[in-house]
């Protein structure tokens, strides 16, 4: 089972399926340069909320935490 | 859904980074025990102010599959977006707050990290330079593939893992690779400020060949492996998740009671 956090980080990061190319697979890959398209992730809040202002775009936020009991580098 | 995604203005807060952000958070979902949780999902309007659907800890809240959730997507847009829906390209550089912040993220998307070096040194010169960069990354072939900070070259070269004597331009560009658990990079290539685009294209390309893809770790041999190392994350605002307040609690209730 998919970790609960995981789950929406690599569903949207990684293509039209929820049990998509995650870190594991491209580590296998021939090609690791080879990656799936990804969402474009704005990386604050206020800038997000400008450019929708100015481009009149509905938002979409997924906040993430980027540590695992206190330890960065992984969701 | 990542095609339909484009329609929308994405962005993803690290929680607790940011007081104002965890306010903003907290008002759209509030877990089990009304703390501000790990993560938290929503789509709004594009004022701000109106959710679109009911939100949650993760998509999966909400929608009940990936399919399910691009369908709503593009119907959204088409409700509430523009309405000649191009896909979504900014006019900013989508930048983590800071250059820790910004390691870390990559670190965690196992992504290369691009810096634009010196931004505080405003010119007309140092503008149609970070434009040209905004246009890379948000063309069609870049979008999403890499992560970006603003940065002094002190900031750069101070990082953890930085060779001694490394050759980082005080302005320009400077790809980074960054460490497993996010703490240092290495470098991996320069751009002048002066570069072209077709320059700053191939700084993205020999940054996405140039890193080198970690070996995945479940999470918790990354924790060991980080316990290990004696790497710790410092929040901005306190962690509230309850995965992180029960273990808290257990950790209290067996030092009061020495179990």
């Amino acid at each position: 089972m998919l970790h609960p956090i995981l789950f929406p980080l690599l569903a949207l990061s990684s293509g039209p399926e929820i049990t998509l190319p995650s870190a594991e697979m491209r580590a296998g890959q021939e090609d690791p340069t080879e990656r799936p398209p990804a969402v474009a992730w704005m990386g604050s809040w206020e800038q997000a909320k400008a450019e929708a202002a100015r481009t009149k775009r509905p938002i979409m936020i997924m906040s993430a935490a980027p540590h695992c009991r206190a330890v960065p580098g992984k969701w | 859904m990542v095609t339909a995604s484009r329609a929308f203005v994405c962005v993803r807060p690290a929680t607790y980074e940011s007081a104002a952000e965890g306010k903003l958070l907290l008002s759209l979902f509030r877990g089990r025990l009304g703390n501000l949780e790990n993560s938290v999902f929503a789509l709004l309007s594009p004022d701000g102010k109106e959710r679109l659907t009911k939100t949650g800890r993760s998509p999966g809240m909400v929608f009940k599959t990936a399919a399910q959730m691009a369908e709503r997507l593009t119907g959204l847009a088409q409700e509430v977006g523009p309405k000649r829906t191009k896909t979504f390209r900014s006019q900013q550089l989508p930048a983590y707050p800071t250059l820790r912040l910004a390691l870390n993220v990559a670190a965690c998307d196992d992504r290369p990290l691009i810096v634009r070096l010196n931004p505080s040194v405003p010119s007309k010169t140092k503008k149609k330079a970070t434009d040209l960069l905004i246009e890379v990354a948000w063309s069609d072939e870049w979008v999403g593939r890499v992560h970006y900070a603003h940065a002094t070259a002190a900031d750069v070269r101070a990082l953890e893992g930085m060779k001694k004597g490394a050759a980082i331009p005080e302005s320009g560009y400077v790809s980074l690779s960054p460490a497993p658990l996010g703490q240092g990079a290495e470098l991996l290539g320069t751009a002048a400020e002066r570069a072209s685009k077709a320059q700053l294209e191939k700084l993205l390309q020999e940054a996405v060949e140039g890193h080198k893809v970690s070996a995945v770790l479940s999470s918790r041999d990354h924790v060991r492996a980080g316990k290990r190392a004696g790497v710790s994350w410092e929040t901005v605002i306190p962690v509230t998740d309850p995965g992180r307040l029960d273990k808290d609690r257990a950790r209290r209730r067996l030092d009061r009671d020495g179990k």
